[in-house]
């Protein structure tokens, strides 16, 4: 009961300091400013979850595009509480988990869809600033074999690690934006994380503890 | 003597591990080297699933605004519309996705593979559970 109200009480400090509650209500009011700085302020991290999830940059977009529209649908309809973020985070894996299963019957009734775990087609990786052309290859390699690993993982495994490894979020804001419990975060990140190191093993890369990979 | 599990690591990893347990494990690295040595082959592995910086496209923000604009824009219209139009309106989907429906369950398909009706439901399903997330967000909740 203690850790429930601490919890709750969590939720009602973080809301009451978000200012994306205020933004989202001046939108719903008609203030489109309001709207296009929410925008602003979420579209890198809206973005980014969806290209992990979909390792696909042009679909990413798109589906990016979409959570925004359901905020906006939603938003005079929203419960206030926790942080928007959490709630962006939640709408977007959503979107995206929905877009996987659409894209396995797409795929068993024969028609193309988007390639997963592989390069992005038709729109250039952006650099990210090696000077070195080795090194680039390199980084290039690795970030084909993590899609690789990363899209062989079951759905929930790859929530929590992508949620966990790429936005950086605590256990407690990856169990609210899922809504599963502190164990299944743990449980579901520790075997996400066995399924990479053998799937890396399998495909040859070797990482040294020093950080190196061969 | 505390066991170290792989998962316990993890959370090391992960930095949530309480000030108190960091600095057990430390202790606990210092006297077993084995310890020491996972835990810096797990934070390896971690540290080398790297994937490609996101850009946000030029004009992101533009295209977002567009489809809300053209999406309050048709939200008006429909809620100007006659009643009777909108209530036809919803009459006809609801009757063109029954008769989609029994379309389906009548083509054939060869024995052992899911027929058409499967995969249509399974797309279905897809959708429902699309709308369903939308449902529950409206509350703030949405399911997995």
């Amino acid at each position: 009961v203690g850790a429930l109200t601490a919890v709750t009480g969590l939720l009602a400090q973080e809301t009451a300091q978000d200012p994306d509650w205020a933004l989202l209500a001046r939108s719903v009011g008609g203030d489109e400013l309001a709207f296009a700085r929410l925008v602003d302020r979420h579209q890198q991290r809206v973005l980014r979850t969806c290209e992990r999830f979909l390792g696909n940059v042009a679909e990413a977009e798109e589906a990016a595009q979409e959570v925004f529209l359901k905020l906006f649908r939603r938003a005079g309809s929203l419960e206030v509480r926790g942080l928007l973020s959490t709630l962006l985070y939640r709408v977007a894996v959503n979107h995206c988990l929905n877009q996987l299963r659409r894209r396995k019957i797409l795929r068993f009734v024969g028609f193309t869809v988007a390639d997963e775990g592989g390069e992005a087609r038709g729109v250039p990786e952006p650099m990210d600033g090696r000077p070195d052309a080795l090194a680039e290859l390199e980084a290039r390699a690795r970030w084909r074999v993590t899609r690789r690993a990363i899209a062989a993982l079951p759905e929930n495994q790859r929530a929590v690690l992508i949620l966990a490894r790429f936005e950086g979020l605590s256990y407690r804001q990856i169990a609210e934006v899922l809504e599963i419990s502190l164990g299944a975060v743990e449980s579901r990140l520790f075997r996400a994380m066995r399924n990479l190191e053998a799937a890396l093993e399998k495909a040859g890369f070797r990482v040294a503890p020093g950080g190196g990979t061969t | 003597v505390k066991t170290w599990t792989d998962r316990e690591l993890l959370r090391s990893i992960a930095g949530e591990l309480s000030p108190a347990e960091a600095r057990e494990l430390a202790a606990a690295e210092r006297v077993d080297p084995a310890l020491a040595a996972r835990h810096a082959t797990l934070a390896a592995r971690w540290q080398a699933l790297e994937l490609p910086p996101t850009v946000v496209p030029a004009g992101f923000r533009a295209t977002v605004l567009a489809r809300v604009e053209a999406e309050r824009a048709t939200s008006l219209s429909w809620r100007a519309a006659p009643t009777w139009v909108r209530a036809a309106a919803a009459a006809t989907l609801v009757l063109g996705i029954a008769a989609g429906f029994g379309a389906v369950r009548w083509v054939p398909t060869a024995s052992g593979e899911p027929s058409y009706s499967e995969v249509g439901a399974g797309l279905a399903e897809s959708y429902l559970e699309d709308l369903g997330d939308d449902e529950a967000a409206r509350g703030g909740e949405v399911g997995t």
